[in-house]
C-alpha cells in the first residue's frame, strides 16, 4: 500500500499563489505568498491535480512522490 | 520606404466599439492601446468570448490570424495546459520581430521544456520570494535617492523618466552586474523596442525600426564587453552566475546568456515602470483612495494587486495548440494560434464586480497580469510586488497630494500597454 507524499520547497518558491489557487486542500500560501503544504499525505483521490500543481509551478518548487506505508 | 498606415500617427478616439461589425475590430492597432481598449474587449467577452480574429492584411507584422480570448477563465485554461499550447512557437502576434532578426532575443519566453525548465531552473534562484525580501532594504534606499533626485527637479516633470524607470533599472541593472553610471544605456535600449513609433516597410515589405536594430544590436554588443569582463573577474552578479552554471552538464553559450539578459533587462524593467506609472495615475484620479492609503499604509499591499489588475501592463501573450482540442465550446485545429488577453480576463466581471473601478480594497488575488498560471508565470513577480509596495510607501509618505501636471500618453504599442508620459508635479510638504 502507497501513499502520497507532497513536498513543497519555500526556497525555490517565487509565490505565484497557483498551487493553492488549484489545490487549496493541499497547498496553501502565507503572508509572503510562499508556499505551505498543508496536507503532505492527501487522499490518492488528489493525486492527479497535485501532479498538475507540479508540472505548472513556475519555480518547480513542488514535489510530489509515494510512500511506502 | 513607405511609411506604415495608421501605425505611426498620433492617437485618436477609437471608434465606440458599439457600432462596430467584431470582424473589424483590430486588436493589433496600436491606437485601440493608446486610447482606452476596455470597452472594445468588453464587447469581445460578451459577444465573442473566443473570437477569430483576422490576420491585418494591411499590415505586415501582424500577417497571421489568431483566436482571441478575452474570458478569465479560458486564459488561466490556456496558461495552466502547456501540453496543449506551447510557447516554443512564438508567443507574440506579430509575424515579424522589428529589428530583431539576427537574435532570438525573447529566447526564454519562446521555449516549452526541457530548455525552458532548465533555464528557468537556473535563473529562478536569483527571483525566490525568500530572496527577494532581504533586498527590501536596499530597494528602499534605491527609491529614496530617486525621489530625492525627483524633488531636485521642483515644479512639473515626466514621472516616467525620472522616478517609475529609475528604480526597476538600477535594481535589475545591479543584479545582472552592469555598472550604474552604464545603466541609463539599458532603458535607451529597451525603450527604443518597445515603443516602436518609427517603423517603415522597406522594399521586400518588411517592417523595419530604425531605432530597434541599432538598440539590439548595440544591446547585444554591450552584453559581449560585460561577458569578456566577466569572464576575467566574475562577480557575485547575474551574469557571472549564468557563465558558470551548468545544465545537464553543459554550460550556456555566450549567445545563449546574452538571450537571457535581454529578457531580464526588458521583463525587469518596462513592467514594473508601468504599473508604477499606472497606479501614480490611479491614485491621483481617485484622490479619497489615495488618502486611505497614506493614513493606513498598511493597505498599499493589496492597493498593488489592484494596480496590477486595472493596469494590466503586459496586454496579452501568444500560444499555439499543439493538437485539435476545444476553449469552451469553440473547437481549435491543432497549429492555431491563441491569445491571451490578459488585459482583457483582468476585467471579466464574471471574477471582478465592477471590473472597471480602481477599488484598493478589492484584492483581486484572481489577476493575471503576471501571467495566467503555469510555467511561465512571471518569475520576477516578487520583486515587483515588493519594488512597488516599496514605491508607493516611500511616495505616498513624502508626496501625499502630488497631482496630474497633464495629459498622459501611452506607448505606441499593442503589447506594452504602458504609459510614457505621465506630467506631475510633486508639490513638496518638506
Amino acid at each position: 500500500m502507497t501513499g502520497l507524499r507532497v513536498i513543497g520547497d519555500g526556497d525555490k518558491c517565487i509565490a505565484s499563489g497557483q498551487c493553492g489557487h488549484l489545490m487549496p486542500d493541499v497547498f496553501d500560501n502565507d503572508d509572503d505568498g510562499i508556499v505551505v503544504v498543508t496536507n503532505p499525505h492527501p487522499d490518492p483521490a488528489f493525486a492527479e491535480g497535485i501532479r498538475h500543481a507540479v508540472e505548472i509551478c513556475p519555480a518547480q518548487a513542488l514535489s510530489l512522490t509515494s510512500d511506502e506505508e | 520606404m513607405t511609411t506604415l498606415p495608421n501605425r505611426t500617427k498620433a492617437p485618436t478616439m477609437t471608434t465606440p466599439a458599439i457600432h462596430q461589425p467584431l470582424a473589424d475590430i483590430d486588436l493589433t492597432d496600436t491606437r485601440l492601446w493608446m486610447s482606452d481598449p476596455h470597452p472594445t474587449l468588453h464587447r469581445l467577452r460578451a459577444e465573442a468570448p473566443v473570437h477569430w480574429h483576422e490576420s491585418n492584411r494591411g499590415h505586415p507584422m501582424f500577417g497571421h490570424p489568431f483566436w482571441a480570448l478575452t474570458r478569465h477563465r479560458d486564459v488561466t485554461y490556456v496558461s495552466r495546459h502547456p501540453e496543449l499550447f506551447n510557447s516554443g512557437n512564438g508567443f507574440q502576434v506579430n509575424t515579424h520581430s522589428v529589428g530583431f532578426s539576427d537574435y532570438d532575443t525573447f529566447a526564454m519566453l519562446q521555449a516549452d521544456d526541457p530548455y525552458h525548465g532548465w533555464v528557468r531552473a537556473l535563473v529562478s534562484k536569483a527571483f525566490t520570494a525568500k530572496m527577494v525580501i532581504t533586498a527590501e532594504a536596499y530597494i528602499r534606499e534605491i527609491t529614496r535617492t530617486v525621489l530625492d533626485e525627483a524633488a531636485a527637479l521642483g515644479g512639473e516633470f515626466n514621472f516616467v523618466d525620472e522616478i517609475s524607470a529609475k528604480v526597476p533599472i538600477r535594481v535589475i541593472g545591479d543584479m545582472l552586474g552592469v555598472p550604474r553610471e552604464d545603466q541609463r544605456l539599458l532603458k535607451t535600449w529597451t525603450d527604443a523596442l518597445i515603443d516602436l513609433d518609427d517603423v517603415v516597410i522597406d522594399q521586400h515589405g518588411t517592417p523595419r525600426s530604425a531605432k530597434a536594430s541599432a538598440a539590439v544590436t548595440d544591446m547585444f554588443t554591450y552584453l559581449e564587453h560585460l561577458q569578456q569582463l566577466r569572464a576575467a573577474n566574475p562577480g557575485d552578479d547575474l551574469i557571472s552566475k549564468l557563465m558558470a552554471a551548468e545544465i545537464n552538464g553543459e554550460r550556456l553559450t555566450w549567445r545563449q546568456q546574452r538571450e537571457i539578459f535581454f529578457v531580464l533587462v526588458t521583463a525587469g524593467n518596462e513592467t514594473t515602470r508601468n504599473t508604477t506609472s499606472c497606479g501614480v495615475r490611479a491614485l491621483a484620479e481617485h484622490p479619497d483612495q489615495r488618502r486611505q492609503l497614506c493614513e493606513d499604509p498598511g493597505l498599499i499591499k493589496q492597493a498593488v494587486e489592484e494596480m496590477l489588475r486595472w493596469g494590466t501592463v503586459v496586454s496579452h501573450f501568444r500560444r499555439t495548440a499543439t493538437q485539435d482540442t476545444v476553449i469552451g465550446d469553440q473547437p481549435i485545429a491543432k497549429g492555431d494560434w491563441v491569445v491571451m488577453y490578459y488585459s482583457a480576463a483582468n476585467r471579466d466581471p464574471e471574477t471582478f464586480t465592477d471590473p472597471d473601478r480602481f477599488d484598493i480594497h478589492r484584492n483581486p488575488k484572481q489577476h493575471v497580469a503576471f501571467g495566467g498560471g503555469g510555467p511561465h508565470f512571471c518569475l520576477g513577480a516578487p520583486l515587483a510586488r515588493l519594488q512597488l509596495r516599496v514605491a508607493f510607501e516611500e511616495l505616498l509618505a513624502r508626496f501625499p497630494s502630488y497631482d496630474l501636471a497633464g495629459p498622459i500618453r501611452f506607448n505606441d504599442s499593442s503589447l506594452f500597454h504602458g504609459i510614457k508620459q505621465l506630467p506631475v508635479r510633486l508639490n513638496s510638504t518638506r
